[in-house]
């Protein structure tokens, strides 16, 4: 019984940790947005998921927070996503400008946490440092906590496998191929009148979809929202997932999100103590991705997945060409 | 009306730790091109190695302690240069690399510092809470050593770019790397000497922050960097001087902003600030037409 | 001259300190190929950011086509048909030569959001590849047609990205020394395809180039730029008699040469 509540625990992580690592390869991996701040993003989406889903808060207390609609699933779950994306729209506006790919880094991510800690700070909006608790889950109450891990089990399932085929679209479409062109030479890429502005925002917005998407999940699952969970080096680990599985190719995000999430973090969690110290194991997680992450780097920037050169469809008559009949004629295309 | 020059001296100090953490940033990526992403880890690590001499082991007084943080800082960064960094630009020279590697080492060192010294809340020791009138103003001792502090390592930087030939060769190599390596600069060695410094100067800055927050974990870092990277974009990346007038400029303005917004939320002057001037002028204040080639132009052959 | 596509009236651009292009305008007729020539220096190239909209804070006016394209940004101005090649071919490199290419066509439909995931657009693509390679074996270089753009000689660059460009049915070539790091045995045939556009796609073409001898072959029209300013307008021959061009850059060669 506890093995399967452990099992179905992981395989809800590994689908919001999926989903989170699309949403990141989305951004950074396809259309080369390196956005260190991305956990904010997840974090709007848990926190608007969870002030739509909770009751009002009540009027005298220690308890505040703003919204409280008191909505089903997936209503909240949509609000979360849809305030997500709106907030990762005026990011995008204020910082995408004609700079240079490194000094948007450095701007986006300076935006992005300092409206975290302006979040995590104020007491009286946003409820500071004691975050939300008791956001209810879809029939929570209905249900053991064992049918309800199947719930939540079944809506990350088809929540990831509807981010991954739309993602996995996305990715071998021509909008794929001019967010690629973006991230390799955005000036090229101007001259043959792709507009970068918008190739970037379309792409910034999909991956802000994505983590509204994955933080809403997150808040319905663990039924609460607390800063100390949404700290600027959590990006990291999902910036590993994306580099160690295979940058700007959405399976190779997922393969790596699981290799680094599932096998790494939680791996490590099976390593025998060391020196009795209990407290070692978050440090030995975090060692264990940034020395793998590095080495990645070092070796195989691409990922152990890399991406692959775009198929074409077979021709399917002679194109025009300028040689002699006697050429001859051009069959598939690898 | 007393009251606000003494909020606004506060502001000054605050202006003057971050300052030192500012301008140590901004020289390195100078020097560099390329940020370091897990700057906030480089407080981090001084502000434990103080407390590692100054408490556990030595009783250090705190002043040599935070001597002791700055070389063994510098000596790390150094070293971290020649064993990773350098060589890892070298076979990889998209920016790109380089900053999810910074990211990457910073987030390292955050792990093995807590590997090392716990996640709980350490103070360091010291004294210097009485206070000086100075005019209408009053200070802590502290707060002066603050000051001290800050323009020692304000004026010693001034001194190095202007009058010594380190100094030289680190505002050739910013401001034209070839150019500088055709007049015989090296600048590997450059590197090396820009990181030993500006490593010391973290270190250093870790300290203060440290003693003037008393209480701190290994968040103390990753925190701070939400007011040091702002200080930067706001003065101009890559100018010493834009980092110092960018840390004025958010130091005092979280002070004034107190008089009218609770304190909590002035991180919202900050965000207000930053927001402004990337809308604006997003090299910052100090960066020129092109600041240090952020804004995109076409670029040479 | 009768509606030239391209006008410029007083174009001026200041870097810092420097006045890099001051005060320049000229025309090109439609179906010309222009050459621009003069010493290093000189702002050809700034010309032809601010022309092409890399460069937006300029002075003066620029029509293209009978449009006002003044401070338009690059991609607004390529997607009119003014399309340009930089100095340094500028690849996408972890994306293969056929898939430069296929970036480059206009008004794809997979490229809004939504045929992008509901699909649709896989006919126009199958229609795009068709050309894109036809337009790789027009220029010989079909057979590195899934090199990535990293894994090109120049000479293979320089192709690949003329014909990307050609795959945005543009109006008019901007191009900056298309022929710098080209083999000599590939500067003929370059030299052949440029020709080819000319004659028989009527393609107006603007040049920017050092080498004289390919100069002179090609454009109908050249135009010489010292320190910002035009300084010489005409045929080859023509320039060769001025003074001031004589004494600004040619020099030494066209008295070599007996002019």
């Amino acid at each position: 019984m506890n093995i399967l509540f452990y099992l179905t625990t992981m395989a809800i992580y590994t689908c919001i940790n999926g989903i989170l690592t699309l949403g990141l390869n989305m951004q950074f991996g396809l259309a080369g947005i390196l956005n260190l701040a991305f956990i904010v993003l997840v974090a709007v989406g848990a926190y608007c998921t969870g002030i739509a889903a909770l009751p009002p808060a009540p009027a005298a207390g220690a308890v505040h927070y703003i919204g409280g609609f008191g909505w089903a699933f997936p209503w909240d779950l949509l609000f979360g996503m849809l305030v997500t994306v709106a907030f990762g729209c005026l990011l995008g506006l204020i910082c995408f400008k004609r700079i240079a790919h490194w000094y948007l880094a450095l701007t986006l991510s300076s935006i992005g946490w300092a409206l975290l800690i302006l979040v995590s700070n104020d007491a009286n909006l946003f409820n500071g440092q004691t975050g939300l608790i008791g956001i209810p889950g879809p029939w929570q109450d209905q249900l053991s906590p064992f049918q309800y891990q199947f719930v939540v089990l079944a809506m990350c399932v088809v929540a990831l496998a509807g981010v991954f085929i739309l993602f996995s679209r996305i990715e071998h479409s021509p909008l794929g191929r001019g967010f690629r062109a973006l991230r390799e030479d955005e000036l090229a890429a101007g001259s043959l009148a792709k507009n970068p502005l918008r190739l970037r925002m379309i792409a910034f917005l999909l991956g802000a979809g994505a983590a509204g998407l994955g933080g809403g999940l997150s808040a319905i699952y663990f039924g609460g929202w607390n800063d100390s969970a949404w700290q600027p080096g959590e990006t990291f680990v999902i910036l590993a997932a994306v580099i160690v599985g295979g940058r700007g190719r959405s399976l190779g995000a997922l393969l790596g999100s699981v290799v680094v999430m599932d096998f790494l973090v939680e791996g490590s969690r099976f390593l025998p103590e060391i020196g009795g110290r209990t407290d070692l194991l978050p440090a030995i997680q975090g060692v264990a991705v940034s020395i793998v992450l590095i080495a990645v780097l070092w070796w195989r920037p691409f990922g152990m997945w890399p991406e692959q050169k775009e198929r074409f469809p077979k021709l399917r008559r002679r194109p025009n060409d300028f040689l002699p009949a006697a050429a001859p004629a051009l069959g598939g295309t690898e | 009306m007393q009251n606000i020059a003494q909020i606004l001296a506060f502001g000054v100090v605050d202006a003057a730790v971050l300052a030192v953490a500012a301008v140590a940033f901004t020289l390195q990526f100078g020097v560099t091109n390329y940020f370091n992403f897990g700057y906030g880890e480089w407080l981090t690590l001084g502000a434990f190695v103080a407390f590692g001499f100054n408490n556990a082991v030595l009783h250090l007084n705190v002043w040599l302690a935070m001597l002791a943080a700055g070389l063994v800082t510098a000596l790390f960064s150094v070293t971290l240069n020649r064993a990773l960094f350098a060589p890892f630009v070298a076979r990889r020279p998209d920016t790109m690399y380089i900053l999810i590697m910074t990211f990457g080492v910073g987030f390292l060192m955050n792990e093995l510092i807590q590997a090392i010294w716990g996640t709980d809340y350490r103070q360091l020791a010291y004294g210097g809470d009485d206070l000086h009138p100075i005019g209408p103003l009053q200070f802590s001792t502290n707060q002066l050593a603050f000051l001290g502090v800050s323009l020692a390592c304000m004026a010693g930087t001034q001194l190095i770019l202007s009058h010594t030939r380190l100094g030289r060769s680190m505002r050739a190599v910013s401001d034209n790397r070839t150019l500088a390596v055709i007049c015989g600069i090296k600048p590997d060695r450059v590197a090396d000497a820009t990181w030993l410094m500006t490593g010391f100067m973290a270190g250093v800055a870790g300290v203060i922050l440290a003693m003037q927050i008393h209480s701190f974990s290994t968040d103390i870092g990753d925190d701070y960097v939400y007011l040091i990277f702002p200080a930067v974009i706001i003065g101009g990346i890559g100018r010493a001087y834009g980092a110092l007038i960018g840390a004025l400029i958010i130091g005092l303005a979280t002070a004034i902003g107190v008089l009218v917004i609770p304190a909590s939320v002035s991180p919202l002057l900050v965000f207000a600030a930053l927001v402004v001037i990337i809308i604006t002028r997003p090299q910052g204040l100090l960066g020129g037409a092109t600041g240090r080639g952020i804004m995109r132009q076409a670029e040479a052959a | 001259m009768t509606d030239p596509i391209l006008r410029i009236s007083d174009l001026a651009h200041a870097f810092g300190g420097t006045q890099a292009v001051a005060g320049v305008s000229f025309s090109v007729p439609r179906g010309a190929f222009c050459g621009l020539i003069g010493p290093n220096g000189a702002g050809k190239s700034t010309l032809i950011e601010c022309v092409s909209g890399v460069l937006n804070s300029y002075h003066g006016r620029v029509m293209f086509d009978g449009r006002d394209i003044t401070g338009w940004p690059l991609h607004r101005v390529a997607g009119l048909g003014l399309s340009r090649s930089f100095q340094v071919s500028r690849m996408f490199g972890r994306m293969s030569v056929l898939s430069n290419l296929m970036a480059a066509p206009p008004a794809q439909i997979g490229e809004r959001l939504l045929p992008s995931f509901a699909g649709g657009w896989r006919d126009q693509e199958a229609e795009n590849v068709t050309g894109a390679w036809g337009m790789l074996r027009r220029f010989f270089i079909d057979d590195v047609a899934q090199n990535y753009g990293n894994d090109l000689s120049g000479g293979q660059r320089r192709l690949t990205e003329l014909s990307r460009s050609l795959m945005t049915c543009p109006h008019m070539l901007l191009l900056d020394e298309p022929f710098a790091g080209v083999s000599p045995t590939n500067r003929a045939r370059l030299a052949e395809h440029l020709r080819a556009l000319q004659r028989d796609d009527g393609m107006t073409i603007l040049m920017i180039e050092h080498r004289l001898e390919l100069v002179e072959q090609l454009c109908d029209n050249i135009i010489v730029m010292a320190e910002g300013r035009i300084i010489a307008e005409g045929s080859m021959a023509d320039i060769r008699k001025d003074a001031a061009v004589v004494s600004a850059y040619l020099g030494d060669e066209v008295v070599a040469r007996g002019a």
